[in-house]
């Protein structure tokens, strides 16, 4: 193989924030240009205003494609990392070894076994990093982490399906003011009452007069419906938030796979503190 | 309106990147921002002997400086398409295990196996001929368990170890090695190649010689020139003559990749493609 100016992660990342731009772009053209059709209604008995769902578009097919590139190569970045880490430490780098990423702490035979695998026989103050970047080190959070996330998507978009769903955030606006409260993340279909407005809402926001203007201010969004663990979540910062922690974990090990980087003897010796 | 399946959308995921790849490739070597090429003319010792004209005879060699395509973005885009056309395979076994249970839904265990195999014929210890035995004892009982046995022959047949030691050349076997490659270890690095060379009739003139130049396909280089094809011939009158040699330039994966040395990126990746659309598809989109 010939050298490469950079280290190959580095494209990988640099791919990676490309298609975001270009996911983040074809998010907006989308959901500004008509997710859904919603229509205004009036009940007069408890007067209230109802934004009521009338169609739903589907999300572009284009789009979780945009996504199944992004986390490939994020996740991608991570093993060609660890492969040169693995490499400037003369240790051999087999057919199971990858950047581990655990959900649960590796325990028993087995779980130690593909831990032991993947991360490759590293000194153990490298591997004492390592773990310290899991997500099981967040202990009932680590669904949260967003390593965790980065797993589940790359798994779920190659081995099985990825899809998105058209979801909305925003809150009221009542008189051009916009209430503070953001409501959670809902999935529209038809039907879907996107809000209510009765007369104490009104009166909450500081008009006295309960016959005040009342709007909806739209702000539809993409979200996950696949897979679970990232299910009614904003896509693009999803995303934004994975691509952050693997710049944290690259940014972490730079110095275990840096070329010429001045803790090799030390990395081979694993006994002592590194310099950062 | 159907909605596609989630394999044909990664496999068009796939074509567009094979496009653009091809397109990338044509933009880089048009015109002559990115290589050159400089003929000599040696007058031929032939002892006396001249041309049909009476005049003498000459050898014309082209030689060849090329910069490769940048690594950012065409060997992403190559990993790209290659983890799109895996991908697409894997979704197919998975939506095989789907079908055969619906409308119950898969279980974790098959899900967590599902996999499209794709098996040489070495064990990972490079033994020879291990190919069916790692089909039945490993595809078989895991990959492939949750999908209907009536796919099972459909996916054997379209197996690397089907052609016994000759694998490593197999479509399928590429594709695999190529995308773990990509995925996990290193980028593909890409060079440019020539492969034939041709004789540009409406540039060229004055000249009466050889139909076609005689390529000498091989790897070039940036860095110093390469000779990369030759043509005899001599003058038809007496004036200026001018010889033009067009070489056919490509990008090939570079030396040492492995089941993929120097091989030309975009026909190979074409070629997988073609070979999952017309010898994959057609039997198993049948059992969806």
């Amino acid at each position: 193989m010939f050298p490469l100016p950079l280290p190959s992660w580095r494209y990988k990342v640099r791919r990676a924030k490309e298609h975001l731009e270009a996911l983040d772009h074809a998010v907006k053209w989308f959901t500004e240009t008509g997710a859904y059709k919603r229509r205004h209604e009036f009940q007069a008995e408890p007067p209230k205003y109802l934004f009521v769902v009338e169609s739903v578009s589907p999300v572009p097919l284009q789009i979780p494609l945009m996504v199944g590139d992004y986390v490939g190569n994020l996740r991608a970045a991570l093993d060609h990392m660890w492969t040169a880490v693995l490499d400037h430490l003369d240790l051999p780098v087999t057919n199971r070894t990858q950047f581990p990423i655990f959900q649960r702490e590796p325990k028993g035979k087995d779980g130690l076994r593909v831990w032991s695998q993947q991360i490759g026989g590293v000194p153990g103050n490298i591997e004492t990093i390592v773990k310290g970047l899991q997500p099981y080190k967040r202990g009932k959070d680590a669904v949260a982490h967003p390593l965790f996330y980065l797993n589940e998507l790359v798994r779920r978009d190659k081995h099985r399906e990825l899809s998105l769903m058209v979801v909305r955030s925003s809150g009221p606006v009542i008189d051009g003011r916009e209430m503070l409260v953001r409501p959670p993340l809902k999935r529209l279909e038809p039907g879907t009452v996107l809000h209510e407005i009765g007369q104490a809402e009104i009166l909450a926001s500081g008009m006295t007069d309960p016959n005040v203007a009342v709007n909806f201010y739209d702000m539809p969004e993409i979200g996950f419906e696949k897979p679970a663990a990232v299910e009614g979540l904003e896509v693009v910062t999803t995303l934004r938030l994975v691509g952050l922690e693997v710049a944290k974990v690259l940014d972490t090990l730079a110095p275990f796979y840096e070329p010429h980087a001045p803790y090799r003897d030390w990395m081979k010796k694993g006994d002592a503190t590194p310099g950062f | 309106m159907e909605a596609e399946a989630d394999h044909t959308l990664k496999l068009r995921r796939a074509l567009d990147h094979l496009q653009w790849l091809s397109d990338y490739e044509r933009e880089w070597f048009r015109g002559d921002s990115h290589h050159s090429v400089r003929v000599t003319q040696t007058e031929l010792d032939l002892g006396g002997l001249r041309g049909p004209y009476g005049f003498p005879l000459y050898q014309f060699e082209a030689w060849v400086r090329a910069e490769p395509p940048p690594t950012y973005p065409f060997a992403l885009v190559i990993g790209e398409c290659l983890h799109n056309m895996r991908s697409a395979l894997d979704l197919l076994a998975y939506e095989l295990a789907v079908a055969n249970v619906y409308p119950q839904p898969v279980s974790e265990d098959v899900k967590e196996a599902s996999e499209f195999p794709i098996i040489g014929d070495e064990s990972a210890k490079g033994i020879p001929g291990m190919g069916a035995g790692i089909f039945r004892d490993n595809a078989l009982p895991r990959k492939i368990r949750g999908v209907n046995p009536s796919a099972h022959a459909p996916i054997e047949a379209v197996q690397p170890y089907i052609d016994g030691t000759a694998f490593r050349e197999h479509p399928l076997w590429r594709l695999h090695q190529l995308d773990r490659i990509s995925k996990h270890r290193l980028l593909h690095t890409v060079v440019a190649f020539v492969e034939d060379a041709g004789f540009s009739l409406t540039r060229s003139k004055n000249f009466s010689g050889a139909a076609y130049p005689t390529p000498y396909p091989g790897i070039v280089h940036n860095e110093r020139e390469t000779k990369v094809a030759s043509i005899g011939g001599g003058p038809m009158w007496d004036e200026e003559m001018v010889v033009v040699i067009k070489p056919t330039l490509s990008v090939c994966f570079a030396p040492d990749t492995p089941d993929a040395d120097t091989a030309p990126v975009v026909p190979l990746l074409a070629d997988v493609y073609r070979y999952i659309t017309d010898n994959v598809l057609p039997w198993l989109e049948a059992l969806l």
